[in-house]
C-alpha cells in the first residue's frame, strides 16, 4: 500500500490502498516531535498501514 | 538534385488488379503510374529516378524476401526520400507502404513519406513511426493527397524538421513538443475562458487522458502477523555515492540495499538523491521516508511477522508513468519471487 | 490614502537602446546609463564587494548565466507610497496615482552566491540567450538588459547576500525610472476597473506564486507568503512591484519581479474590460502546500473568495514543477464544481521521447487548458560571442561561451506559466 502525503495525486496515478499521511518531504516523519514520541507515533502509522493491507476492498481506497 | 524513389504496387503500376497482387518485386526506372503526376508536381525541384514495385498479396506473403529486396534497393539507389502510395483505404497496400518507409528510415536514415486514409489498418499500425499524409478513401483523391505528398516530402528531402501535426497537415504521430506560437500564451488563456465563457469554447492545448485502466486491488494479506513485509519508496533515499547510479529525476532504474546497512550509524551511511523534495529532514532521519525502525518494533512486538531484509528504491520526481510502470513490476515481480507478502511504499 | 474609486495611470515611456555613457538620462527613446553611478548605488550595500554592469542587447550573440532576477524600471510620480513598497519604503497601499515605466529594458541580476548549497532550495543555473534559435528559451531575450553582475562578501550567508542583491536591482531600477520624470510618456494605461458593465461576465485571476523558503520566495509588500491563505490583490498595486521575485530553484518556471510588473494576464484582463469582460479583480495564493489538507483548504479558500466576488471565470496560473501543479488543479476543480468556468496555464513534461502523458496532475474538470511550452530533455546551445556573468556555468566545468546541452529547467523563464512567453506544446 503507499503512505503519501499527496493523496489526490495517489489516486489518479492508479493506487489502491492509499493512507494519507505526513508531509511531502517526510511521509512517515513528524520532526515536530521528540525521537521518541515520533517513533510512537510511527509505529502507529504502521498499524494503519496494516489495516489498509488487511482490508477487503473493490476500488482504490483512501484510509486513514 | 534531389532524389526520389517511389514505391506503388501492381495495380497502380498497370500490372492488373486482385488477380495480379502476386507480383514479384521490381524495380523500373523513372516515375510510373501516379508518379507521373507527383514527378509534375514536384517540378525541377526533385527527380523520381526509379519507382519499386510489388503486388500486395507478394509483399505479406514473403515479407521477409520482399523487405531484402528492398534494403537491397534503397541501399543501392539511396534516394534523398522515399515516397510510399498513396494507399488511401487499401488495408494490405497501406501496411506494405507503412513498412516501406519505416524501412527506410531505420535502416538507411532516408526520410519517408505516405498517404494514407486516416481509419486505414496501415494508418493506425504506423501512424507513430511514419509521416502520414491523411487522405480521402478512393484514389479519386489522388491529385490532392500527391500536392501534400510532394510538399511534405520535399521538406523531408531537405533536412527541414516538421512543425506539429495540424500546422503541416499530417497525421499526429503521438509526441508532443514545442513549438513558438503567438499569440502568447496568457491571451490564448483570456481568450479561451471568453469563449467558453460565451458557451462556444476553443479546443484545450492539452487534452485530458482517456480513462485508464485501472489496475484491481492485489487481495487482501489475511494476517500481517504472520507475513513478510518489504518497505519500498521512490524518496531516493541511496548509500553515499549513488552505485546503482540512479537519476535525480526522471529516473529509469531502481535498487534493493540491505536493511542491516540502513540500520548502521543511524543510517548516515544513506542519502537522498531526489531532485524533487527537500531532504533535510529525511537525511537527518532516514526512518521518517523507510519506517524501519517502528517495522522492527512491530516485529517484535508480533504484529508483523517478518521484515524482508531488503529494501527497495527509486525516485518518482520527472519519472515517466511507463518507467514508472516499469519499475513497479519489475520490484514487485523480485518481491514476489522472495516470498514476500506485502508492501509499503513511501512516497514524497 | 486609500482613494476610491481605486484607479493607476501607467506612463509607458518607450526606450529602443541602451548605451553607457556620461549620463544617466532619456534621449528620445535611448536609455544612458552613467555607469559609476549605478556601480554607486550598488555598492552602497557593502554586502556586495563588486558591481559590474553590462548590456546585452537582443539579437546580440551575448549569453548571460547566473540569472538571478530582472526588474523594470518604474517609479511612482504621483499618488501614495512607493514602488516595491515593504523595500524601497513602507508598507503604505499601492497602485493609485500615477507611475511611470520605462518598456524595453529590464534591471538584470546575475552572482553566484557566497556558500554551497544542498538540497532542494538551491539556486540553480540560469541562463538567457540573446540571439539564434536559442532565444526562445527566455522571454528575456526580447528585451535589452541592463546586466548587474555582482560578487558577495565571501562570509555572507545566501539569504542575507540574496536580500543585498534584490535590494540593489530595486534601487537601480527605481533610479534609471527616474529619467522619465518630465516627459512625455508613449503610451498611458489605467488600471481601474470600478465600472461594471452588467452584460458582461465577471472573470478574475487566480494568481499562484512560490513562497518555499529563501531560494524559492515571493515578497508581498517586503514579506514573504509562506504562510498567506488565497488574499485579494488589485492588479494596479502589482504594477506598482507589490510581488517582488526571490526564487531561483528551477530557472524555467520562474516568473522574475519582470514578469510580475509585467504580468500577461493581467494585461490580458486589462485590455479585454468593458469589452468582453469585467475585471473582477486578482486572488493571490501561495502554492507548494505541504500537505493534501493545506492544499485542499487554499482551494477551498480561493473559490469561496471568487464566490464573495460573484466571477463568472476565472483565468488560473502557477509558478514551479509538479508540486504547484496539484494546487492549481484543486483550485480549478473546486471552483467549476462552484458552478465558476475556468482556463488554466500549465507546462508540459511528456517526457524524453515527448510520449508520456504531459501533465503531472489533472483533474477531470479541467476541459480548458493552455500550454505554455513543453519541458524539453535536452536542447543544444550553440557557442557565441560574447558571454555575461562567469566563464563557466556553476558546474564549474562547463565553459559559458559554449556549446554545450542542457536541460530545460536552467533556461530563464522558459516556462513561466503566467504564458508571457513564445512557446506553446503542441502534438507532432
Amino acid at each position: 500500500m503507499l503512505i503519501t502525503a499527496m493523496t489526490s495525486m495517489a489516486k489518479t496515478a492508479g493506487a489502491v490502498r492509499i493512507l494519507p499521511n505526513g508531509k511531502i518531504p517526510h511521509p512517515v516523519g513528524d520532526p515536530t516531535r521528540s525521537p521518541e514520541e515520533e517513533l510512537a507515533w510511527r509505529q502507529d502509522v504502521l498499524r494503519k498501514a496494516i489495516q489498509a493491507l488487511e482490508a477487503k476492498i473493490e476500488e482504490a481506497t483512501i484510509f486513514s | 538534385m534531389i532524389t526520389v524513389v517511389h514505391y506503388i504496387n501492381q495495380f497502380f503500376a498497370g500490372i492488373g488488379g486482385e488477380e495480379k497482387a502476386g507480383a514479384p518485386f521490381e524495380i523500373r526506372d523513372g516515375p510510373v503510374g501516379p508518379g507521373r503526376a507527383l514527378q509534375m508536381i514536384l517540378d525541377d525541384q526533385a527527380l523520381i529516378t526509379h519507382t519499386l514495385v510489388c503486388g500486395d498479396n507478394q509483399f505479406h506473403d514473403n515479407r521477409d524476401d520482399v523487405l531484402d529486396q528492398l534494403r537491397q534497393a534503397i541501399g543501392d539507389l539511396k534516394p534523398d526520400l522515399l515516397v510510399a502510395g498513396p494507399a488511401f483505404n487499401a488495408g494490405r497496400y497501406g501496411l506494405a507502404c507503412g513498412a516501406v518507409c519505416v524501412l527506410a528510415r531505420d535502416t538507411f536514415d532516408v526520410p519517408a513519406i505516405t498517404g494514407l486514409f486516416p481509419e486505414s489498418p496501415g494508418a493506425e499500425v504506423f501512424h507513430d513511426r511514419v509521416v502520414i499524409v491523411p487522405t480521402g478513401s478512393s484514389a479519386a483523391e489522388m491529385k490532392t493527397a500527391l500536392d501534400d505528398i510532394g510538399r511534405i516530402g520535399l521538406k523531408l528531402a531537405h533536412g527541414q524538421p516538421l512543425g506539429p501535426a495540424e500546422e503541416e497537415g499530417i497525421l499526429p504521430q503521438g509526441f508532443r513538443g514545442n513549438w513558438v506560437e503567438a499569440p502568447m500564451p496568457a491571451e490564448r488563456a483570456v481568450a479561451m475562458l471568453v469563449s467558453k465563457l460565451r458557451s462556444t469554447p476553443v479546443p484545450t492545448e492539452i487534452p485530458l487522458p482517456a480513462a485508464g485502466e485501472t489496475v484491481p486491488p492485489a487481495v487482501e494479506v489475511p494476517r500481517l502477523a504472520n507475513a513478510t513485509l518489504a518497505l519500498v519508496t521512490e524518496g531516493g533515499l541511496v548509500p553515499e555515492g549513488n552505485p546503482d547510479g540512479i537519476e535525480s529525476s526522471s529516473a529509469t532504474r531502481w535498487a534493493c540495499y540491505p536493511l542491516a546497512d540502513l540500520e548502521k550509524d543511524g543510517g548516515a551511511r544513506f542519502k537522498s538523491i531526489h531532485a524533487g523534495y527537500d531532504a533535510r529532514w529525511v537525511n537527518q532521519d532516514p526512518n521518517r521516508l523507510v519506517p524501519l525502525d517502528a517495522a522492527r518494533a512491530l516485529v517484535a512486538a508480533g504484529e508483523i511477522g517478518e521484515v524482508h531484509d531488503q529494501f527497495y528504491v527509486t525516485v518518482g520526481t520527472g519519472t515517466s508513468v511507463t518507467n514508472a510502470s516499469r519499475i513497479g513490476a519489475e520490484i514487485a515481480a523480485q518481491l514476489i519471487n522472495e516470498g514476500v507478502h506485502a508492501a509499503i511504499v513511501t512516497s514524497t | 490614502m486609500l482613494g476610491l474609486p481605486y484607479r493607476l495611470e501607467l506612463q509607458t515611456h518607450q526606450v529602443d537602446g541602451v548605451q553607457l555613457g556620461d549620463e544617466t538620462r532619456l534621449d528620445g527613446h535611448v536609455l544612458w546609463v552613467n555607469e559609476n553611478e549605478v556601480q554607486g548605488l550598488v555598492l552602497q550595500d557593502p554586502r556586495i564587494i563588486r558591481a559590474g554592469l553590462a548590456v546585452a542587447r537582443p539579437g546580440e550573440s551575448v549569453r548571460i548565466v547566473h540569472c538571478l532576477d530582472v526588474v523594470e524600471p518604474r517609479r511612482k510620480l504621483e499618488g501614495p507610497g512607493v514602488v516595491f513598497p515593504g523595500f524601497l519604503g513602507g508598507p503604505e497601499t499601492v497602485g493609485q496615482g500615477v507611475t511611470a515605466r520605462l518598456s524595453g529594458v529590464g534591471v538584470m541580476t546575475s552572482s553566484r552566491f557566497p556558500q554551497p548549497f544542498s538540497g532542494l532550495l538551491a539556486a540553480r543555473e540560469a541562463i538567457v540567450d540573446m540571439s539564434g534559435s536559442t532565444a526562445v528559451y527566455s522571454p528575456f531575450s526580447q528585451i535589452t538588459n541592463l546586466v548587474l553582475t555582482l560578487a558577495p562578501q565571501p562570509d555572507l550567508d545566501n539569504a542575507d547576500y540574496d536580500d543585498a542583491v534584490r535590494r540593489a536591482a530595486l534601487r537601480v531600477a527605481n533610479h534609471i525610472a527616474g529619467t522619465a520624470m518630465d516627459r512625455q510618456p508613449e503610451q498611458v494605461d489605467v488600471y481601474d476597473f470600478s465600472d461594471v458593465d452588467p452584460s458582461l461576465p465577471k472573470v478574475a485571476y487566480f494568481y499562484q506564486a512560490q513562497g518555499q523558503g529563501s531560494m524559492a520566495d515571493t515578497y508581498l509588500y517586503g514579506r514573504t507568503i509562506e504562510n498567506l491563505v488565497p488574499t485579494l490583490i488589485h492588479p494596479a498595486e502589482i504594477m506598482d512591484g507589490a510581488l517582488v521575485s526571490g526564487v531561483y530553484v528551477y530557472a524555467c518556471f520562474k516568473n522574475p519581479t519582470w514578469m510580475h510588473q509585467n504580468n500577461p494576464v493581467i494585461r490580458a484582463l486589462r485590455d479585454r474590460h468593458g469589452k468582453d469582460i469585467n475585471f473582477a479583480g486578482v486572488i493571490l495564493n501561495r502554492g507548494h502546500n505541504y500537505t493534501q489538507m493545506e492544499k485542499e483548504r487554499s482551494s477551498y479558500w480561493a473559490t469561496k473568495l471568487a464566490g464573495f466576488m460573484g466571477v463568472d471565470g476565472v483565468v488560473l496560473s502557477a509558478e514551479g514543477g509538479g508540486n504547484s501543479a496539484i494546487d492549481l488543479m484543486l483550485a480549478c476543480q473546486y471552483m467549476e464544481k462552484a458552478g465558476i468556468k475556468t482556463t488554466v496555464l500549465s507546462y508540459e513534461s511528456p517526457g524524453a521521447d515527448g510520449r508520456d502523458f504531459p501533465l503531472f496532475f489533472s483533474v477531470p474538470e479541467a476541459d480548458s487548458i493552455v500550454s505554455v511550452g513543453s519541458d524539453e530533455e535536452q536542447i543544444s546551445f550553440p557557442a557565441v560571442e560574447r558571454v555575461i556573468g562567469d566563464d563557466r556555468l556553476l558546474d564549474d566545468e562547463t565553459p559559458s561561451i559554449g556549446p554545450f546541452n542542457i536541460r530545460m529547467h536552467y533556461l530563464f523563464s522558459a516556462l513561466s506559466q503566467v504564458g508571457g512567453n513564445q512557446l506553446a506544446g503542441r502534438a507532432f
